[in-house]
């Protein structure tokens, strides 16, 4: 049997020694919160109101759209692959199903409109699923070709902003229940279960696993490939939502939805703690990332920042939430390996 | 960490239609799209969609190269480049679209194309008037003229420019402003937000400077606050503009340079709560340039105070049909409008036939425009100077008016 040193030192800690590396680990897999909770206090101190409810609601809702392609570039990241498409699937599935409900099938329901946006969003996914799973397509090429296509395909379909589609249709992204847009509620009760999947199921650990190693997972009996697919299609339908989102949230549908989201949405997920690897990270850190990002561009507004060091700021997030978790990972070594 | 730094440059340095697509595939008529809908039932749209062309136009002897600053989800720039091509198709004139992507070495690379194909005219619409001249020369050194619409490059080898100019119609949305607040308080006094769209564009430098200049003459007007954005897309204003908005609303107006900071702004308002027709308290007086289809019903509800629009439908059609005329006159420069002068229906008859069920250029609003020398940085061209509409709730169904017909 192979010797797994720091395997043997874990279990050969004491229960106190345990205790505190098992929270020094807690800590390290939760980083994100004590950053998020450290930009909202200087934010706070510095702007009167910051952290008022309805400036704290403006920042979830208008974060909500970005969350949903967030949790999609999250779940591919998991997997040890990444999707360069996200923000063009979103806005071709917005416009392609706005056209369909409002000139091509005009009277249509919104319910079938839902059904539309996820679907082509869906479909998306699985035809990046299966060139990368199937025909060993390099995801970045990939998804590089796709994000080309959707995002011209969008002005093909239309450069004009669409609207007229049924209430029924924005309601998920532009309403309100109980005072509370139904957007974040709906966001946060998937990202509540996509906890729960890739925590308690078969297929959610699948994903880790082949993103940890894809050998090991296919030698473990996990069918790499179809797990492969599941998370491009998941990352589509997700798209497809965050096109819908984005639809409620505005009120119509505009060719340029989602065509800046695709470093946002890599950005978010690694801030958060998702590892560009596969194998590691919190799909509940993603959604702090996506907060953190909120927040620092809500505080930028707020304070009057030249908008054109938005993205320099950000950058510098991301180098630092880089650099974090770097040393994060050396520390998870020592605190593995120590005795 | 490469890989994000690649995506990051990527993402801002993509503008919408894809490198390596062809002019052709980035016209966007509207007969295309319908094209593209009916084969979409049967085929997938992914196929589709980078193998559609735009039309040539007709069969005419004339072939001119038209050069947008930029289609992508950009409407008026849509119709702009449409009635260009309606109005080729309909005189018998080829022509080749090409979008420039809002880049201005993009729009170089599409003029020296054009210069290679030996188009007998291009008619451009430049998105920096430095970047631009030198190739602009480069075609007239080859024979081929320049002529600018809605925007200008800083040379003397541009024949003629035709816009109203950003400039005067961000100068007439603040007069706009100015009206509506003299009828709230019975005279020109209140406070105003301006949302002020990046200023490495010069268009933008001018609707914001033009707007600026004319609330500067009122002394009891005040711009209180500018609200800077940078990016294109709606979703980013709305989020800025509620951001704002949630802080209160304690100002009288609100100026919009464009009509994705006006879609931006009517989604944050009516995201805070704050959307309040006309005559009830707490409204915001909105104004701002580019009346699109949704704008246009936001000033019919009342949310919207008036936009300020140009004859964008006029642009390419007046700068070809005197293109052709520079063409086929011994003297070019003999064929255009001389400078003084003042240019009345009876000068200009822009005529074509009916796209969209409607004849676009039945309602000459262009009109009377007047013929002045521009400075355009060191250089002076001939200025072919439209008239604006400012569109209000009275006129905000109008079929001359560009958002109605693209609707």
């Amino acid at each position: 049997m192979t010797e797994i040193p720091f395997v043997n030192r874990f279990f050969s800690q004491s229960d106190e020694e345990l205790r505190s590396t098992q929270l020094g680990l807690f800590l390290l897999d939760n980083m994100i919160w004590p950053i998020l909770a450290i930009v909202l206090l200087a934010f706070s101190l510095a702007i009167s109101g910051f952290l008022s409810s309805g400036n704290f609601r403006i920042i979830l809702y208008g974060s909500a759209a970005l969350s949903a392609l967030v949790l999609g570039e999250a779940l591919c990241l998991l997997s040890g692959h990444f999707d360069l498409s996200v923000g063009a699937i979103a806005g071709f599935s917005a416009i392609f199903t706005g056209l369909f409900l409002i000139e091509w099938f005009p009277g249509t329901g919104g319910l079938v409109g839902i059904l539309i946006i996820l679907g082509v969003g869906g479909l998306i996914g699985f035809l990046n699923g299966v060139s990368v799973a199937y025909l060993g397509v390099n995801p970045f090429l990939q998804t590089l070709s796709f994000n080309m296509i959707f995002s011209g395909a969008v002005i093909v379909l239309s450069t004009a902003t669409l609207s007229g589609m049924p209430e029924s249709y924005l309601y998920l992204g532009g309403e309100e229940f109980m005072g509370i847009p139904v957007a974040i509620l709906l966001m946060a009760v998937l990202y509540a279960l996509a906890g729960i999947w890739l925590k308690y199921t078969r297929s959610g650990r699948a994903v880790y696993a082949v993103g940890g190693d894809k050998d090991a997972a296919r030698e473990a009996g996990i069918n790499v490939n179809r797990v492969i697919v599941l998370v491009y299609v998941l990352s589509g339908v997700l798209c497809g939502l965050g096109g819908l989102l984005y639809t409620g949230y505005l009120g119509v549908a505009a060719p340029t939805i989602g065509q800046n989201d695709v470093f946002p949405a890599f950005a978010a997920a690694v801030i958060g703690g998702i590892s560009l690897f596969g194998g590691r990270g919190k799909i509940i850190g993603a959604a702090g990332g996506v907060i953190l990002l909120g927040a620092v561009e809500s505080g930028l507004v707020l304070l009057d920042i030249d908008p054109t060091t938005v993205d320099v700021i950000n950058g510098l997030i991301l180098l630092g939430a880089i650099y974090l978790y770097t040393m994060e990972e050396k520390l998870r070594q020592r605190l593995l390996t120590a005795r | 960490m490469i890989i994000i730094v690649g995506v990051y440059l990527y993402s801002r340095a993509y503008t919408a239609i894809p490198e390596g697509m062809t002019p052709k595939d980035t016209s966007t008529s509207h007969g295309t799209r319908r094209s593209f809908v009916k084969a979409a039932a049967g085929v997938s749209a992914v196929g589709l969609a980078g193998c559609l062309g735009g039309d040539d136009g007709g069969d005419g002897s004339r072939t001119i190269g038209f050069e947008t600053m930029g289609l992508g989800g950009d409407p008026w720039m849509g119709a702009f480049t449409n009635a260009a091509e309606w109005y080729a198709e309909d005189n018998d004139i080829n022509i080749d679209v090409s979008s420039g992507q809002f880049d201005s070495a993009k729009q170089i690379q599409d003029l020296r194309q054009m210069i290679r194909q030996d188009v007998d005219g291009i008619v451009i619409s430049p998105f920096e008037p430095g970047a631009l001249a030198g190739v602009i020369e480069e075609a007239v050194d080859e024979g081929i003229p320049v002529f600018t619409a809605n925007s200008t490059a800083s040379t003397d080898a541009v024949s003629m420019f035709t816009a109203f100019g950003n400039a005067n119609a961000a100068s007439s949305a603040a007069e706009l402003m100015i009206s509506r607040l003299e009828d709230r308080y019975g005279e020109a006094r209140g406070e105003v937000l301006e949302i002020v769209a990046p200023q490495r564009n010069p268009t933008f430098v001018d609707r914001h400077e033009g707007f600026e200049n004319r609330i500067q003459e009122e002394d009891n007007v005040e711009i209180i606050e500018q609200i800077q954005v940078e990016e294109s897309d709606q979703a980013s204003i709305t989020n800025k503009l509620s951001t704002r908005l949630q802080q209160g609303t304690d100002f009288d107006g609100l100026y919009c340079p464009d009509l994705n900071s006006e879609l931006g702004t009517l989604a944050a308002m009516e995201n805070t709560g704050t959307r309040v027709e006309r005559g009830e308290d707490g409204h915001i007086i909105m104004t701002g340039i580019d009346a699109g289809p949704n704008v246009l019903s936001a000033i019919q509800d009342g949310y919207m105070d008036g936009s300020v629009d140009q004859p964008n439908l006029f642009y390419g059609p007046i700068s070809i049909k005197y293109l052709v005329d520079y063409l086929e006159a011994d003297d070019g420069a003999s064929a255009l409008p001389e400078i003084g002068t003042e240019m009345t229906v009876d000068d200009l008859d822009i005529q074509g036939g009916t796209h969209r069920g409607v004849d676009p250029w039945e309602e000459p609003i262009w009109a009377p425009a007047t013929v002045t020398e521009y400075e355009a940085g060191d250089a002076t061209q001939r200025y072919f100077q439209t008239q604006g509409v400012t569109v209000t709730q009275e006129n905000a169904d109008m079929p001359y008016i560009w958002g109605n017909i693209m609707d």
